[in-house]
């Protein structure tokens, strides 16, 4: 599928599972966003999964430290993430999960906020089974895992009725990032 | 059986169209069929080697760290939990939702060992503080409103909190996260088990089960044996179709893949329980390509009738009868499968192609086998019906006994007061006099063609001969309008309403009498989808003689050989002048989800009117009739009836058309009991009336 399609069906399917995608073009804009949004939220408290900070260094400035106990994990109020791929057809996030504190920083905020790359972007899950199971093979991490999320936590238990928030964040923001497209890229 | 108060009637039908609506949509850029092979294909390559995928996942886990039991039935499940419970000092457990844990009843046994343990899926807990079973296997507390929800909530938290939904999911996300902090142990259950990695995956929608998975010290994944599958490919299959059959996502918001972790014990408890029996069954063994997606469920129209607390099994719908009968006996398992109308939908839906409502025929043959066969059976089937000498003339003298039940266009008397119930909700027809044999032989309904197109034999069946001629007689008049020699078979049963009922042996010895008749036929007609689903589909397996296999070819619905013979020109055999009657469709089960020909039957009857016909809701709904599962469940029965009668009724159609005569003396009948002015008929006596110019 050409690429800028690709793009616009994963915004699309996320949206339509609760993400909010939010197109920024580079990583200096990600971080105004990030800014922008604490300022907004009335300055929560973040957290800022490791591994975001080789893509975002100047997130450090604004993280808290991380939580080292599972009451203060608990009480996440935002946190800063990186998806590895992207699926366009259901608008899921896919991360390969190094560490349980990666994990953690997905599972818990209450607004989780998450950097895409719009190269990042396949057609479905399908086309990465080879990456996953590498990835669940890797004998040099403590616990490696993989994790699809696509938009907030949710739930219909009660009356069917639909709602966000349950047990997991209670938004999911995408940030995607280099969302301008080449007209190589349109041809490819 | 005791059907469910509109209230919950309304929500359980709300929830079904809603089911409906979401599925289609997320099933949009997926081929169905070609998904649900390959998902078929992937769980039995599996299955033929369970044992060594088995042995690969168990040393994929050892190997990180993780350890693996074996348990070969509930009680030794159990054992498990507590033992890991106490190795790991803790007397708090939190689970995320787990069937598995239903079947072995962990948490009454826990409780009774001194553990406390808490439910954290939303719908779970609810259920756990009232006290209550799942009434649904992915949407657990569907019966419930919100009020009942927030009187749960305030007796437990001794406060009072407002039947507001956002509110109550907030107290459940505060609540739960202290819980799962406090517990020393977290139990999951399993959507997949992956052999080549070790790992679990884990599928859903509030991530309950992340966290259960992330905050306690030590994990349990508690999961059945068929789970396990040898790559993250084949999981992904799965996962292609899994959530649009349950929920109608195109995916949940959580897929996680697990494995052990060094820094945190994981323990994996495989459970048997009778599945390695189910294994070695080869008429049964489909059963565990189950992905528990309770797509069965959603689209069972008994489950609808009754909700999930008339079950009284932890499995529900169709293939909860089955898997009831292995893990809690045949007895339990007979009422469950006399809950079964023999639709064929949850067929349709299944997302691993397992054939449910054949195999709860073969469960109704074990259970007579096994329990011996109820004294009706005895009588109706195996002195009656497998006799066709015998049958005939039971039928010939209810048909001689017309003068003494008929009372007026066709319909019988009223039962007497005992008997009431069983036609309290529709009229029941009288029965025909003469049968159309002997009304054919007198009136010489069958003209004389001189030089015929072809030559055929219409099957007429037992509710045609006996009950409606009419609707023989006028597929008789369109085929001689068609050039086509017809001449209706010797009165004979297929034998279905024994096969149906488990009386193989029956159903095969009046099976053989009625092939008879059909053994030199060029092409074989019917008028019943149910007839000709046993002709073409079951007469085959049930009967090793070449002769079933030969007929089993040779037999269409009229309708289809309609089109056969003329394609969309059928329309040019029809007057030009359209009647204005308003005509709706009732889809039969059979005839849709058996025999696949209600598309063409519907287009037919369209070419025929000149005009589409006004759909009424759920026209494939079904009507309650099921043969003699009107009798055993008459209350399920009228309940579905209604339904389609409201439906009819909404739909503004003044004439209802349908092609089974079973579903015809059901809604012809409720029609009656309503003194409703809309008439019912059968598809071809529509065709007729137009050929000849009548309507």
């Amino acid at each position: 599928m050409v690429r800028v399609r690709l793009i616009e069906r994963f915004i699309s399917s996320a949206q339509a599972s609760g993400a909010e995608v939010v197109r920024l073009t580079g990583t200096d804009e990600a971080l105004g966003f990030v800014l922008s949004f604490l300022e907004e939220s009335g300055r929560p408290s973040l957290v800022v999964s490791p591994e975001v900070l080789d893509q975002l260094a100047g997130a450090a400035s604004l993280a808290s430290p991380l939580p080292q106990t599972r009451e203060e994990w608990m009480r996440t109020e935002v946190s800063l993430v990186r998806a590895d791929y992207g699926l366009a057809r259901t608008g899921t996030l896919v991360h390969l999960d190094r560490s349980e504190e990666e994990r953690l920083s997905w599972t818990l905020a209450s607004a989780c906020l998450c950097l895409l790359s719009t190269e990042s972007i396949v057609d479905g899950a399908e086309e990465l089974a080879p990456v996953l199971a590498a990835h669940l093979g890797r004998r040099d991490l403590l616990s490696p895992a993989v994790s699809l999320v696509t938009g907030p936590s949710r739930t219909a238990d009660i009356e069917g009725q639909l709602i966000c928030g349950v047990h997991g964040p209670k938004r999911l923001i995408i940030l995607l990032l280099n969302a301008s497209t080449s007209p190589t890229d349109e041809n490819a | 059986m005791k059907t469910l108060d509109p209230h919950l009637k309304s929500v359980l039908s709300h929830f079904a169209e809603n089911y409906l609506l979401k599925r289609k949509a997320a099933l949009t850029d997926l081929d169905f069929e070609a998904a649900r092979e390959e998902v078929a294909n992937v769980k039995d390559r599996t299955l033929q080697e369970l044992d060594r995928w088995l042995e690969v996942f168990e040393a994929k886990v050892g190997e990180r760290g993780g350890k693996v039991y074996r348990a070969r039935g509930i009680a030794e499940a159990n054992r498990f939990v507590l033992h890991i419970m106490k190795e790991s000092r803790a007397d708090y457990l939190v689970k995320s939702k787990s069937m598995v844990s239903e079947e072995t009843g962990l948490n009454a046994f826990l409780e009774s060992q001194g553990i406390t343990v808490r439910e954290t899926d939303l719908g779970e807990w609810i259920i756990q503080l009232r006290r209550e079973k799942p009434t649904h296997m992915v949407m657990p507390a569907i019966h419930l409103t919100r009020e009942e929800v927030a009187d749960a909530f305030s007796c437990y938290l001794k406060k009072n909190i407002p039947p507001d939904i956002p509110t109550l999911v907030e107290v459940a996300r505060q609540e739960l996260r202290r819980d799962i902090c406090r517990a020393g142990v977290g139990l999951l259950g399993a959507n997949a088990l992956i052999a080549e990695s070790g790992c679990v995956m884990l599928v859903t929608n509030e991530g309950n089960g992340r966290l259960v998975s992330l905050i306690p010290p030590v994990s349990i994944v508690l999961a059945s044996v068929e789970k396990v599958l040898p790559t993250i490919q084949d999981a992904l299959t799965i996962l292609k179709i899994l959530p649009a059959n349950a929920t109608g996502q195109t995916i949940t918001s959580y897929v996680s893949f697990l494995t052990p972790s060094s820094s945190r014990p994981l323990h994996i408890i495989l459970l048997d329980n009778h599945r390695s029996e189910i294994l070695a069954d080869p008429v049964f063994r489909t059963i565990l390509r189950c992905l528990k997606c309770s797509a069965c469920l959603n689209v069972c129209p008994v489950y609808q009738a009754l909700g999930g607390k008339d079950y009284g099994a932890i499995y529900m719908g169709g293939i909860g009868t089955l898997l009831t009968a292995w893990m809690d006996g045949l007895r339990k398992s007979r009422r469950l499968a006399d809950l079964c109308l023999g639709c064929h939908r949850c067929e349709v839906f299944c997302a691993a192609k397992i054939p449910i409502a054949d195999l709860i025929i073969a469960l109704r043959e074990r259970v007579n086998q096994g329990l011996g066969k109820p004294f009706w059976k005895r009588i109706l089937f195996d002195s009656g019906m497998a006799k066709a000498h015998r049958w005939r003339k039971i039928l010939a003298t209810l048909s001689a006994a017309r003068p003494l039940v008929a009372r007026k266009e066709g319909f019988a008397r009223r039962l007497p007061l005992a008997l009431r119930k069983y036609d309290q909700h529709r009229a029941l027809p009288a029965p025909a006099r003469p049968p159309l044999s002997r009304l054919v032989k007198r009136k010489e309904t069958r003209p004389t063609i001189d030089t015929p197109k072809a030559r055929v034999v219409l099957f007429t069946g037992c509710l045609v001969e006996y009950f409606y001629p009419e609707i023989g007689e006028a597929a008789l008049r369109v085929l001689a309008r068609l050039g086509q020699e017809a001449r209706p078979s010797e009165p004979a049963c297929c034998g279905f309403p024994a096969f149906n009922s488990g009386c193989r042996d029956a159903a095969a010895r009046a099976m053989r009498s009625a092939l008879v008749d059909l053994e030199e036929a060029e092409r074989i007609l019917t008028l019943c989808p149910t007839c000709t689903a046993m002709l073409k589909h079951h007469g085959p397996k049930i009967l090793s003689a070449e002769i079933a296999q030969r007929v089993a070819e040779r037999v269409s619905p009229i309708s289809a050989y309609l089109f056969e013979l003329y394609g969309n020109r059928i329309q040019t055999l029809f007057p030009r002048r359209k009647p204005s009657i308003k005509v709706t469709y009732h889809d039969s089960c059979h005839h849709k989800h058996v025999l696949g020909a209600s598309r063409g039957s519907r287009l037919a009857l369209e070419l025929a009117l000149g005009h589409k016909v006004q759909e009424m809701d759920s026209p494939d709904a079904c009507c309650g009739f099921g043969g003699i599962f009107s009798v055993v469940q008459p209350e399920v029965s009228a309940s579905l009836l209604e339904d389609k009668l409201n439906a009819l009724e909404r739909s503004g159609a003044e004439m209802v058309a349908m092609d089974c005569p079973g579903c015809l003396l059901q809604i012809r009948g409720g029609l009656r009991r309503r003194k409703s002015s809309r008439r019912a008929h059968h598809t071809i006596e529509i065709i007729d009336a137009r050929l000849a110019g009548k309507l």
